[in-house]
């Protein structure tokens, strides 16, 4: 290739590196470095995957400016000079070099495999006496939060007996895929207490995720989940689900407000006494959409 | 040579009837590539349509069911189509040739594994005019991929479409195997074959193990779908969904491996040739290819970590463990570049660009080995960033290294090197402009294939930026097809050997006679074109080993 | 240029190299043939691997047909016919390999009776098979033990059918004296997939008749 094509390729490289540049710094509006690392972690297991996250990116960054480091070294120092037409040395091998770095990886994913195996256990570590029970019913494209009293399973909320015992929380439906008609609904959980959380989906598949908790977990009908956290900083956290669950997927959001345990205890109070709170529970065999449908507010 | 007088292109402008019924393993090769570059293209226009939905927060063009549609059948097409399929082009076009044989060994069965392709995509594709194409993801996981979720025919479509692709690798890989057992030429020992070959016959055994596992699981969702079956219909006594996922990745593991492997064999012809050395660590080479086909089919439920179905620490481990032949191979291309004398042609660029493109999906996977970090960004972007850099940063960019080294052998005529280099630069920057910030999207909880997102989750930037990488990455492309139609009107002509070649395909004429070889050159290394240019240097230049 | 296809390598012998490599070894069909029969096992271990997920996860087995009835499917004791058609497809085994061995002898006409007889078998079986779906009283959609016992069975009986085609072509080829002591790739592969549909069918009837 010519002297020409080649200064034009390096013309048109510079000019698209400089417009590149230009955009990134102009739509600066809501980016900023938050986004590059995970969020700050609300809960005592999403500290864990947080910490073996910053691991994770520490080694991972490293090994990713050796290696770019190399490919650059190489590009740039081996590049054949202009009438140069002598063969370089040819050197096919070297069962050292390949030893050493066949175990050296070996030796670093081992490493972080027993890291990230540590990290699993506290993250699903389980307590059989949670202080807080939630029944999580996943449907499209909703979420339900059940709270029931000791003793009684969030399933049994719809029966006769306990009516007036349990709290639901309902969301509005999307209408018609219109955002503005629409409101995610909230699950309250007390701080530093940990949380079970009893997952069921009615239709197909649901992922619950919260960001803040570094945390989600597939709800598979016929396949309820158990899953226990513990948050320990006051706050509201978005939710959503993640796996693909059809046409209006993308408003199955939800938050979780933390908050103190007194707080969490009045508001519970607040939901139970008036009656005008829905207590049509949720059938847990029902068709989908169905529990939402009484939740009109 | 004999056949250099061949004029070039001769043998190729033999009509329509020709094309259509051609069993030359190198007109089906062609077939293969132009048909991977058209539907490239499609898949291509839907990415455009997804991105273009994202850009902004709401929905400004599309309805939820039309994107839905768009990003299953995007990915469908691009992996199923166009990747998948490039690669097994070029390994038409070239393994016969590289290890000195006439043609591949089933010729017939070759030309129905291409044809098959066309047909099938026509089938997916249907899917639109017929009232809604397939929309419940690529993975179509069940029970939302059942009947009662996705109605209409295009999820069925997709199934038949699968299954026609599916019979296609198969035919395919037994045709390779076959061809690279029986047909070498008379001294290509298996060690003496080009690392192309090889990833090939590695590529073949997964999808000879693994493609036929997803049509038994594509059949029994038809059934599902069609005749009132209960395997993966959770709506019905004893469905299990969790099944499908462990049936569908048993495949779809291993086919990243399969749409990988041959571009890491394209990067290992490409960047030896233009360093003018051999490839640092041949036999290494070969074994960490053997390695990943064996670990890939030990690896697929790290797609299901978040499922609490599956047992965490075996496939947490394997998939850690899978990093280190690919680790190996990444130092063995840069040991192969170091004291060379690199010739930066358009297809070394993108050989390059494959090595810091896929050094990012490299390691970024091993973030989704570790269970915990998965917990966090499994099914957000940070997947969607994964797999492109993989797919695209890899497969894609090794494709692109294939089609400007080979081009020349194909048509005898090279492709114009400027134009190669502008459109180089457009995709690698359009690349990481639409991708990098997909990890940020990603680690910050945007999870995928939502149609919209709240404006004030923190992704506007990011996605405005995602956008116009993903049109820059569309302009560079307009250079490439302006490229492509000037040289196929009359480039540069290319000689039978225009790179200093170190492989068979160099040894005949470009494009190759019918039955490809009137005279070989002795075979003694896996460099024999190297072998024969150089016979008469300084014996300590040549003595390898 | 090389333009005669008959040369399938080009010779080296001026080289010292061996023969060409094609015609070392077993041929190209019949490894092809290999190839194909190694992708469907792993067309059938799918299959396979769905019953036995299916069972490993079911309460009781064969499934309550209805529950209020507390009626199992009577699988087990259904049980006689079946083997009736084990043993008939394991007889046209014997009868193929009994063509193939005449073949490779040079013996036509044994060849051509014992295909024969081969085929017929294999009909007899697919025949009894679809009289035997007949007799079940359940159907595919009758829980998933309906739908991994009638997918098993069915491709199994489409293979049987396309190996009985397969047979279809080696008997008129045959007829046509197209085969000999030397040359019958077609032969030899056809025998090695009835083989194999012969061995999936004593799997199967292993697991769903009796286990």
């Amino acid at each position: 290739m010519g002297p020409i094509a080649k200064r034009w390729a390096r013309r048109a490289g510079v000019v698209a590196a400089l417009g590149a540049l230009a955009v990134l710094l102009s739509a600066c509006s809501d980016f900023n470095l938050r986004t590059a690392v995970p969020p700050d972690a609300a809960s005592v297991q999403g500290q864990a995957s947080r910490n073996i996250y910053d691991i994770v990116f520490v080694i991972g960054a490293a090994v990713f400016f050796l290696v770019e480091g190399l490919i650059l070294f190489a590009v740039l120092r081996y590049r054949r000079r202009a009438g140069d037409d002598e063969l370089p040395p040819q050197i096919h091998g070297n069962n050292r070099l390949e030893i050493i770095w066949t175990a050296i990886p070996i030796a670093i994913v081992l490493a972080l495999f027993v890291l990230s195996w540590q990290t699993l256990n506290t993250v699903d570590a389980r307590t059989p006496t949670p202080p807080v029970r939630i029944g999580v019913v996943a449907f499209q494209w909703q979420w339900q939060f059940v709270y029931a009293p000791d003793g009684v399973r969030w399933e049994d909320c719809g029966a006769p007996a306990n009516k007036g015992r349990c709290v639901t929380v309902f969301g509005t439906p999307p209408a018609g895929g219109d955002r503005s008609k629409w409101t995610p609904p909230t699950m309250h959980v007390p701080v530093d207490e940990t949380v079970e959380l009893q997952m069921h989906s009615t239709d197909v598949i649901h992922s619950f995720y919260v960001p803040a908790f570094l945390y989600q977990r597939d709800i598979t009908p016929r396949k309820d989940q158990v899953i226990q956290f513990t948050a320990d900083r006051i706050g509201i956290y978005r939710g959503q689900c993640t796996q693909f669950c059809g046409l209006y997927h993308q408003f199955m959001e939800f938050q979780v407000q933390v908050e103190s345990k007194a707080d969490y205890v009045a508001w519970l109070q607040q939901e139970l006494t008036p009656p005008r709170s829905p207590s049509a529970a949720p059938s847990a065999s029902g068709p989908a959409g169905s529990p939402a449908v009484s939740a009109a507010p | 040579m004999a056949t250099t007088a061949l004029r070039p292109a001769a043998t190729y402008r033999t009509g329509l009837y020709e094309w259509l019924t051609t069993t030359d393993h190198k007109k089906i090769g062609i077939l293969y590539t132009f048909n991977s570059l058209i539907l490239f293209l499609i898949g291509g226009i839907f990415a455009l349509a997804v991105r273009t939905e994202l850009a902004q927060p709401g929905l400004q063009f599309m309805t939820e069911a039309t994107y839905n549609q768009m990003f299953t059948m995007h990915a469908s097409v691009m992996i199923f189509w166009v990747v998948i399929p490039f690669l097994a082009g070029f390994g038409n076009y070239l393994v016969p040739l590289m290890i000195g044989a006439p043609d591949m060994a089933f010729p017939r069965i070759n030309a129905l594994s291409f044809w098959l392709l066309p047909l099938s995509a026509m089938i997916a594709l249907l899917g639109f005019p017929l009232g809604g194409a397939a929309s419940a993801g690529w993975t179509s996981y069940s029970p939302l991929v059942q009947a009662k979720f996705s109605t209409g025919p295009g999820t069925d479509l997709w199934i038949v479409a699968l299954t026609l692709v599916g019979t296609s690798s198969i035919l395919g890989a037994i045709n390779f195997l076959v061809t690279i057992f029986k047909m070498r030429a008379p001294g290509m020992t298996l060690f003496r074959m080009p690392v192309f070959v090889w990833t090939i016959l590695v590529t073949s055994v997964l999808v000879l193990m693994g493609t036929p596992v997803l049509t038994s699981a594509l059949i029994m969702l038809y059934i599902d779908r069609n005749l009132g079956g209960s395997f993966f219909n959770t709506a019905l006594a004893g469905g299990n969904a969790i099944l499908w996922q462990n049936v569908f990745w048993f495949y779809s593991h291993p086919a990243v491996y399969i749409m990988i492997l041959p571009a890491m064999g394209i990067v290992s012809e490409v960047i030896p040739t233009f360093s003018r050395k051999p490839l640092f660590g041949y036999k290494a080479f070969v074994f960490a290819t053997a390695g990943i086909g064996a670990l890939g089919f030990s690896v697929w439920a790290h797609h299901m970590f978040t499922t609490g179905s599956v047992y965490l620490p075996f496939f947490s481990l394997m998939t850690f463990l899978i990093a280190v032949p690919t680790g190996v191979k990444m130092f063995n291309w840069v040991a192969t570049m170091f004291r060379g004398k690199i010739r930066f042609t358009t297809a070394m660029l993108y050989a390059v660009g494959f090595l810091s493109l896929f050094l990012i999906g490299g390691i970024n996977g091993a973030f989704l080995a570790s269970v915990p970090v998965d917990y966090h960004v499994h099914a957000t972007y940070f997947i969607v960033a994964h797999i492109h850099y993989v797919l695209f940063g890899g497969s894609i960019m090794g494709i692109f290294a294939g089609l400007y080294y080979w081009w020349p052998k194909m048509f005898g005529r090279k492709l114009n090197e400027g134009l190669g280099k502008i459109h180089f630069v457009g995709i690698f920057i359009g690349m990481n402009l639409t991708f990098f910030p997909m990890h940020l999207m990603g680690i910050s909880g945007m999870p995928r294939r939502i149609a919209d997102y709240s404006a004030t989750a923190g992704w506007n930037d990011l996605n405005l930026l995602a956008t116009i990488g993903g049109f820059t990455i569309a302009a560079s492309m307009l250079p490439f097809l302006w490229n492509v139609f000037i040289t196929l009107r009359g480039g540069e002509p290319a000689g039978d050997d225009p790179w200093e070649g170190n492989t068979l395909e160099w040894a005949t004429s470009s494009p190759p006679p019918p039955y490809n070889f009137d005279h070989l050159p002795p075979i003694r290394s896996e460099r024999p074109v190297f072998d024969r240019r150089h016979a008469n240097d300084v014996p300590s230049l040549t003595a390898g080993h | 240029m090389a333009a005669n296809s008959s040369a399938l390598t080009p010779h080296m012998t001026a080289q010292g190299e061996s023969r060409a490599h094609a015609q070392r070894g077993i041929s190209n069909p019949i490894l092809g043939m290999i190839l194909f029969i190694v992708s469907e096992v792993m067309f059938f271990a799918g299959l396979f691997a769905a019953y036995f997920n299916v069972r490993l996860n079911a309460t009781q087995w064969p499934p309550f047909v209805n529950e209020a009835a507390f009626q199992p499917f009577q699988i087990h004791h259904e049980i006689v016919l079946p083997a009736i058609l084990t043993t008939i497809l394991v007889l046209s085994s014997v009868t193929m390999q009994l063509g193939v061995s005449a073949i490779r002898r040079g013996d036509r006409t044994g060849f051509l009776r014992n295909t024969g007889i081969t085929l017929v078998l294999g009909l007899t079986f697919l025949i009894g098979q679809v009289y035997d779906y007949t007799q079940l009283g359940f159907g595919i959609t009758d829980t998933a033990f309906g739908s991994t016992f009638y997918t098993l069975t069915g491709f199994h009986g489409a293979h049987v059918l396309g190996g009985a085609i397969m047979l279809s072509v080696v008997l008129y080829r045959g007829m046509a004296g197209q085969f000999s002591a030397k040359h019958h790739d077609a032969v030899e592969a056809t025998s090695i997939y009835w083989h194999f549909v012969d061995v999936v069918w004593i799997a199967l009837f292993s697991t769903l008749y009796l286990l």
